[in-house]
């Protein structure tokens, strides 16, 4: 009923009489809470990566052969006999046909074969982005005259595959960061690449516009995912369709499709060298890659680093919590003549426990704050601090630091580490008489 | 039957086997003040926080209020020091950080809401008007001298107007003014019916206003 009288009590009794403690308290708190929010995101991503990339490098071939065909050739701006304008032919542009996917499958070893498709289409950015991109050409191109009403269009990938191949778990475009993978024979939705979140700004459930033959189609996105593919296979900023709803708004028959990847799917790993050459020798022209060395490589630096992460963390918990116990005894036995004054003038045990509940609270609150502060300011700096400079250029390990999704389990260990402190006073408090308490300590 | 302040039946107390005092034998009414005194040491502050229930006698009764202070659980002693004692610490404990009208009211914080409060406010200051601290209201325990500490003390020990008020020492080590103005709030506590339990060494202000005097000597087995 009088709680928050109590409330102010605590408070005053805080922040004036216990400062030093109350703010090693908070201290400690605060660096458990970011330690979480930090690491946490990080090994996180860091594991999960791990597991798609211990599937895709274990079975998975990736093939691919021919240059993208860049359907945005097509724009609107261009006159017909605009050097760079040519008839798009899907059936000749790209080298790998419905008997050669036959083939392959037939081969020993092979569990499936999943058609993928490689192109680009333009974005056109906003007019608050073509400056900046104007500025860019010109920095980029100094002896170039670039006129300031020239309208910039930006290649984007754009990679029809079979979504049936997700279901098999180690596409790497499966690997979903937000939302969700395409639905088979989907229409006009897409998943994006988290670059082109980061980079433009697209996320679920808005509209990217893309120029494809001359039009301008407006795809619904469904998930950003975070790539794993050798960039020849994902360009980066990435568009990934249904393959059959790209044939589509290409107006191409599925029985006249013909694409530029393939990823092979195996039955067993250890077939993979024998696959990988019989199919090098069978398609000379074509990139095949069983990507064991670097996803090997990957595989144990990501491991490791999770792992270290992982125990960081928890050391850090464990090492908090002991300290706040001891900062909390310690703290108690300093002001021991105080809570024996609270019993001598008529407080009750209940009192005592809300006073010390409070405390808890109030303490465990501003740790959090304090940690989920430090985590926002510096959150950035570390998380690209904590990547190893041999995965950044291997992987894209995305996170988000301070992820929001994380606060409300911050907020939670901040709250069980103060319950700690509350707990260890409770304990303390019951063994003592008020005579003891009202004892010098 | 009369009621009774409080009630002393064959108490003794002893300390690691030793006895330091027993077969106590007291009976206080209301209005009356009983003055216990001895030498330092005899055990003065240990009969009076068994009496103000921070302590237990190792044998014997203690009635405080008509309760029988032995069979009481902690939740009943805390309603008992809550409703019927007020004590005075020897030396005074007073916290830090806290105004002298903060820790006057540090009894009623868990007890009363915001209304209630403001009440017992007015009273910490007619209280520290009385005992001459009007201008101390918002000093901090360091900003006091030992005598005006002691008065804030006191004052704390009677802001929920206590039946039985238990004094430490109340005048000891002060200046002549202070010893003066506690004595007289002492004794007008008296006069308004309270039972006053105090421990002295030879205030003869305080003695006289002492219907009982309870000398306690060293105990001889």
């Amino acid at each position: 009923m009088f709680g928050l009288g109590m409330l102010s009590f605590a408070l005053k009794r805080i922040f004036r009489s216990y400062r030093a403690w109350t703010f090693l308290l908070i201290l400690m708190i605060g660096v458990a809470t970011a330690s979480f929010e930090v690491l946490t995101p990080i090994a996180g991503s860091m594991s999960s990566q791990l597991e798609s990339y211990t599937k895709f490098a274990t079975g998975f071939v990736t093939m691919w052969g021919g240059s993208t065909v860049g359907v945005s050739y097509f724009n609107p701006f261009h006159p017909q006999d605009f050097p760079g304008h040519y008839p798009l032919n899907i059936t000749k542009a790209l080298p790998f046909n419905e008997d050669n996917i036959v083939k392959i499958s037939s081969m020993e070893g092979v569990k499936a074969v999943y058609r993928v498709v490689i192109m680009s289409a333009a974005y056109i950015p906003p007019e608050e982005e073509q400056e900046r991109l104007l500025e860019e050409r010109r920095k980029m191109f100094p002896n170039l005259p670039i006129s300031d009403n020239l309208t910039l269009m930006v290649d984007m990938g754009l990679v029809g595959v079979e979504a049936e191949a997700a279901q098999a778990g180690p596409l790497p475009y499966a690997n979903i960061e937000k939302g969700r993978f395409l639905r088979a024979r989907e229409t006009d939705t897409v998943v994006v690449s988290n670059l082109i979140e980061k980079n433009w700004g697209f996320t679920v459930g808005e509209e990217i516009p893309l120029i494809i033959l001359k039009e301008e189609r407006k795809l619904k996105i469904v998930g950003v995912y975070s790539g794993l593919l050798p960039t020849a296979m994902d360009p980066g900023d990435t568009v990934v369709m249904d393959l059959d709803a790209l044939f589509r708004l290409l107006d191409v028959a599925p029985s006249e499709g013909r694409y530029n990847a393939l990823l092979i799917g195996l039955r067993e790993p250890s077939l993979a060298q024998s696959i990988v050459g019989a199919l090098r020798r069978g398609y000379p022209q074509a990139q095949v890659h069983y990507q064991y060395g670097l996803a090997k490589t990957s595989i144990e630096l990501l491991s490791s680093t999770a792992n270290t992460y992982d125990l960081t963390r928890n050391l850090l918990l464990v090492v908090s919590a002991t300290m706040i116990v001891l900062v909390r005894l310690i703290d108690l036995l300093r002001h021991r003549r105080e809570l024996g004054l609270y019993v001598a003038i008529g407080w009750r045990e209940r009192d005592l426990l809300k006073y010390m509940l409070w405390q808890s609270v109030i303490i465990g609150l501003m740790g959090a704050t304090v940690g989920i502060l430090f985590t926002v300011a510096m959150g950035g700096y570390l998380s690209e601090a904590l990547i190893p400079e041999r995965l950044k250029y291997t992987l894209i390990i995305p996170r988000q630091v301070p992820d929001p999704h994380l606060l409300p389990f911050a907020l939670l260990i901040a709250l069980a580490l103060s319950t700690l402190t509350f707990a260890a006073g409770y304990l303390h408090f019951r063994r003592l008489t008020p005579l003891k308490m009202l004892e010098e300590a | 039957m009369e009621s009774l302040a409080v009630v002393l039946k064959g108490v003794g107390r002893t300390f690691k086997n030793l006895p330091i005092f027993k077969s106590i034998d007291l009976t206080v009414k209301w209005g009356e003040a009983v003055a216990i005194v001895g030498p330092s040491g005899i055990g003065k502050t240990t009969l009076l926080r068994i009496i103000g229930t921070l302590d237990n006698p190792t044998e014997g009764k203690v009635r405080v209020c008509e309760s029988d202070v032995n069979t009481l659980d902690t939740r009943e002693l805390a309603e008992l020091r809550w409703n019927c004692l007020g004590f005075s610490f020897q030396e005074p404990v007073l916290l830090p950080g806290l105004t002298a009208l903060d820790n006057i009211l540090l009894p009623c914080i868990p007890r009363v809401g915001p209304a209630e409060l403001r009440q017992f406010k007015e009273r910490a200051m007619m209280l520290l008007e009385a005992l001459g601290l009007k201008d101390r209201i918002g000093f901090k325990p360091h900003q006091l001298s030992v005598g005006q500490r002691k008065r804030v003390d006191l004052a704390r020990a009677l802001i929920n107007s206590p039946k039985v008020l238990i004094a430490d020492e109340p005048t000891t080590n002060l200046d002549e003014e202070s010893a003066q103005i506690i004595a007289e709030m002492l004794k007008k506590r008296l006069e308004e019916g309270f039972a006053i339990i105090l421990a002295t060494h030879r205030d003869q202000n305080l003695l006289s206003m002492a219907s009982i005097k309870l000398e306690l000597l060293k105990y001889q087995s």
